[in-house]
């Protein structure tokens, strides 16, 4: 079958085709408005008390948390502004239920689109959820709650939401003719452990409902009523998984070393204070990025120094010794944070924002700054710079941190050490990653960003993501050759994005001679473990094949080869 | 009619997360409850209204309470903010 694996693993079970429907929201009149509003009122009762199921399944085992998301569409449901809109459409003009929902969604997404406020702006997936609920509700045809019981799912693509609430009635696999491999969906199975198979042009037609399939996204097969030798492989695998994942808790609390004897260290990144306890719960570390952006949206004012100071100083606490890095404000048109007047931009990932906008802003950097070194008087800090591309950044951004420890000793203040590094994201500041690395005390590579500059390709664009990729040579050469340049000045390199916790790609990390790698709380044992089995010589070798291949299907075809073993 | 000014707690103001325990709680109330700013009122009972708001940390928000039980209401509603309506 065509396509790409985006989470490893196998499931066997039956098909569970959707197929979206593509529904008329065209205005055509009804007579009878009464009617039309006795329709909506049903299909919205349909759609509360499915919710409402939902929010109490997952309240009981996720915690009330994951239920905020449909609760606020329940709410809506009872809501004047939506739900009153919509049926005040209707009988103004004679509309038929579709169109006025439809018409009144659209309204409320560009209301909440103008608010000057990051959170709501982003609730507007929300409206597109709940508005395609009620548009499924009263077409009627397809009835939205899938059953309970183990199923593979295949489907063009599917929504965050589709996935937790296919999630909660027995996902056993994903097949997406779509999908992106750092879409949101591919990041919930991930999570979730769900193998998952995306851009699969055709998978839909290759099944019927109700059918047996096996879903190998290990060799990357849909296998459709498998026969005995099929099913002994799959049995096999999930034996041979479960042996593995009951080895996976003793390596929450053991210290990272490799076959041969490297000690390494496995991070995470965070961004907030709340996660601190779970982090040190699963053996992190330490903090390889904190994310600081939150502590800046929703806001109508800058955070001050008090504020900022009071959240890193409860977070080096909470990690009782564990470094914490902290990286200053990467932030930039695309979240529309009011008061930091960025202007609009046609290319907001291209344009002013995180140093560069820190650097020209001195009430925001230096603010931050100072709370970061005040903050490490309790335990190890380090402070990382976003989005680094030229060297004079750099000095310009290490004169800042001077002249705020200067005016901080005036005041009196006790302040700390904290050594200053950088994120290697942009291909300029890896490329001269030999003249960074004596000016910085340490580097973090974002791969996720780097790969995006590198390869000019947007990973939420269709079209384009597959060129977005780890497993090309061209990103691999390029973290070997600023591994190598941080070697040669004897900083510390890690690898703070999301390529660091892949599976396939760990021995690399480990061959490339890569210090710390900060992942995702939940992969903390995962990649410790991946780490241990690793033999730096022999990584060694594997990253000399891989840097000479020409394209990411040999490269992955190699370090497929080399985790089976 | 009781008014009062209650300052927004919550750090990230009143986005929707917590816009839902506020609809919520201001609900179970008999009175009515809504906030008055730039001239137009946001019904704290609607979760639109909540989010239309568009409150933010420190902001100090004009309250107005109307209705048979509004003593009560006001003070439950100082607790409720200074409480940041539950959120951790």
């Amino acid at each position: 079958m065509n396509g790409r694996i985006a989470v490893r693993g196998m499931a066997l079970a039956r098909a569970y085709p959707i197929i979206e429907q593509k529904i008329d929201t065209g205005l055509r009149p009804v007579e009878d408005t009464a009617a039309e509003l006795k329709r909506l009122q049903a299909a919205s009762e349909r759609c509360s008390s499915s919710l409402a199921e939902m929010i109490e399944q997952i309240s009981r085992e996720n915690g009330a948390e994951d239920a905020g998301i449909l609760d606020f569409q329940l709410l809506l449901l009872e809501d004047d502004n939506y739900i009153g809109a919509i049926r005040r459409l209707i009988t103004k003009e004679k509309a038929n239920c579709e169109y006025a929902v439809s018409v009144c969604s659209e309204r409320y997404r560009d209301e909440l689109a103008s608010l000057d406020n990051a959170y709501l702006n982003e609730r507007t997936a929300d409206i597109t959820d709940i508005e395609t609920r009620l548009l499924r509700s009263l077409t009627n045809s397809e009835e939205e709650k899938p059953d309970d019981g183990e199923k593979i799912v295949i489907a063009v693509d599917l929504t965050p939401s589709q996935v937790i609430e296919l999630g909660r009635a027995g996902l056993s696999g994903m097949i997406l003719e779509k999908g992106g491999l750092s879409s949101h969906c591919v990041i919930l199975a991930r999570s979730m452990n769900i193998p998952c198979i995306i851009g699969a042009d055709g998978a839909l037609s290759m099944v019927r409902e109700g059918q047996t399939v096996l879903l190998d996204a290990i060799n990357c097969a849909l296998i459709v009523q498998p026969d005995g030798e099929r099913l002994q492989m799959y049995r096999d695998y999930i034996n041979k998984t479960e042996r593995e994942n009951a080895t996976l808790e003793e390596f929450r609390h053991c210290q990272t070393v490799t076959a041969d004897g490297r000690r390494m260290k496995v991070y995470a990144n965070i961004a907030s204070e709340h996660e601190v306890d779970t982090l040190v719960s699963q053996g992190g570390e330490g903090v390889g990025l904190l994310r600081t952006e939150m502590l800046y949206m929703g806001r109508s004012a800058a955070p001050d120094e008090e504020l900022q100071f009071s959240t890193y100083s409860a977070i080096v606490k909470g990690l009782g010794g564990r470094p914490l890095i902290v990286r200053t404000l990467d932030v930039g048109g695309d979240k529309h944070i009011p008061y930091l007047n960025i202007p609009d931009e046609d290319n907001p990932f291209l344009g002013y924002r995180a140093i560069r906008y820190c650097l020209d802003t001195p009430e925001i950097f230096h603010t931050q700054i100072a709370a970061i070194l005040r903050a490490a008087v309790f335990g190890p800090v380090q402070l990382m710079l976003p989005m680094i591309a030229t060297v004079s950044e750099v000095r310009r951004a290490k004169d800042a941190v001077r002249a705020v420890r200067e005016s901080l000793s005036r005041r009196g203040e006790k302040i700390g050490d904290v050594s200053v590094g950088m994120m290697v994201e942009t291909p300029a500041a890896a490329i001269m990653a030999d003249r960074f690395s004596e000016i910085v005390d340490f580097f973090s590579i974002g791969t996720n960003d780097l790969t995006q500059y590198l390869f000019a390709a947007d990973r939420n664009n269709a079209h384009v993501a597959r060129l977005n990729s780890y497993f090309q040579p061209a990103l691999l050469r390029m973290v070997d050759h600023v591994c190598q340049a941080a070697h040669r000045s004897n900083i510390e390199v890690d690898i703070c994005g999301q390529a660091g916790e892949v599976d396939e790609l760990i021995p690399l990390w480990v061959g490339m001679g890569v210090d710390n790698l900060s992942v995702s709380i939940p992969s903390i044992p995962r990649v410790r473990r991946a780490i241990m089995d690793c033999d730096t010589e022999k990584c060694r070798a594997l990253v000399e094949s891989v840097i000479s291949m020409s394209g990411e299907d040999e490269v992955l075809a190699l370090l497929r080869k080399e985790v089976e073993k | 009619m009781i008014e009062k000014k209650l300052q927004v707690q919550n750090e990230l103001g009143f986005h929707a997360r917590v816009a839902c325990r506020i609809t919520r709680s201001v609900g179970a109330f008999q009175s009515s409850v809504k906030v008055r700013k730039d001239g137009q009122l946001f019904d704290l009972k609607s979760v639109t209204g909540v989010m239309m708001a568009n409150a933010k940390h420190g902001d100090i928000l004009t309250v107005e309470i109307n209705g048979p039980d509004e003593q009560e209401t006001a003070t439950a509603l100082e607790t409720l903010f200074a409480e940041k309506f539950g959120e951790k």
